[in-house]
């Protein structure tokens, strides 16, 4: 039979003590381990946060003609819709923040692309326009919309993070 | 001379550093979504006839030689199978140009749809 105890020791408190059938004790954790655990977490947030970010914000770098084929610069629209997206979902707790493909489109927009499991997610943030358009892609198969806002898209894109 | 591309034969199509994801080894999809110019959208996304074509040219910017780029491959059956067309547009300059065009690059939604297949099918040289 498991249990846990709780107790305290002179020089540390210990939340949960778990011993094994065996009676050897097998883990221990402290509040000390749980609040270490959680700062590497957040500090891994943090850290793909701001490379996300610095990778949407190095796109201002491109200039006219970056592809050869004569695309224009990534506006500051789009940067600042990208930066800001990326940011909501930052905060929120719920979610795992990934590192996604950062990539620029000709007409100045970006194109940030999330893979999980046998499924992606690709948003386009448009160079001007006050719209969004997404795919979400299951096992090959592409299925996609336009949204009019930013609460719609962050809606679309929490269920697809949260299904895979 | 204009000329019927067979259904198995190449097209290259020059790829910015920045269109490609090291993470999959694939362009993404901003290397196949139509520019637009002018305020008016390109009528197809040019390529070149990668058997009529060098390739070490086609990787070179024709205004600017000296910047050179990745080049994705498609077979051109896998644009028609996506119900685009692939013509043949010699030009002066390269005769080896080539063009796939579509009602669908012109929405926003189907050419995403699009780039992303055509993306996920080219091989990188």
């Amino acid at each position: 039979m498991e249990s846990i105890i709780s107790y305290d020791l002179p020089s540390m408190r210990y939340d949960q003590i778990d011993i094994s059938n065996t009676g050897r004790t097998h883990s221990v954790i402290s509040e000390l381990d749980i609040q270490i655990l959680k700062a590497q977490i957040n500090s891994i947030d943090l850290r793909i946060r701001h490379e996300i970010i610095s990778k949407i914000l190095d796109l201002n770098n491109l200039g006219e003609d970056w592809d050869s084929y004569g695309a224009t610069k990534i506006t500051v629209d789009a940067i600042a819709k990208a930066h800001y997206f990326i940011s909501k979902v930052a905060e929120d707790k719920n979610l795992i923040l990934k590192l996604p493909s950062v990539s620029p489109e000709p007409n100045g927009g970006i194109l940030l692309k999330w893979y999980k499991n046998n499924s992606e997610f690709l948003v386009w943030f448009t160079a001007k326009e006050e719209h969004y358009i997404y795919l979400e892609s299951v096992m090959g198969v592409r299925e996609g919309s336009k949204v009019g806002s930013m609460p719609e898209l962050l809606i679309i894109f929490k269920k697809w993070a949260g299904r895979y | 001379m204009v000329e019927k591309i067979p259904n198995d034969n190449h097209l290259h199509r020059r790829v910015s550093s920045v269109n490609y994801d090291s993470r999959t080894g694939k362009c993404t999809e901003g290397t196949y979504l139509l520019r637009i110019r002018d305020n008016k959208k390109e009528e197809y996304l040019s390529v070149d006839w990668a058997e009529r074509a060098k390739l070490e040219i086609s990787r070179r910017d024709p205004n600017n030689p000296g910047r050179i780029f990745k080049i994705a491959e498609l077979v051109v059956e896998e644009p028609l199978k996506l119900g685009l067309a692939v013509d043949h547009i010699p030009t002066s300059k390269n005769l080896a140009h080539a063009g796939i065009s579509g009602k669908d690059l012109f929405d926003e939604v189907a050419s995403l749809k699009i780039a992303a297949q055509l993306a996920e099918k080219s091989i990188m040289r």
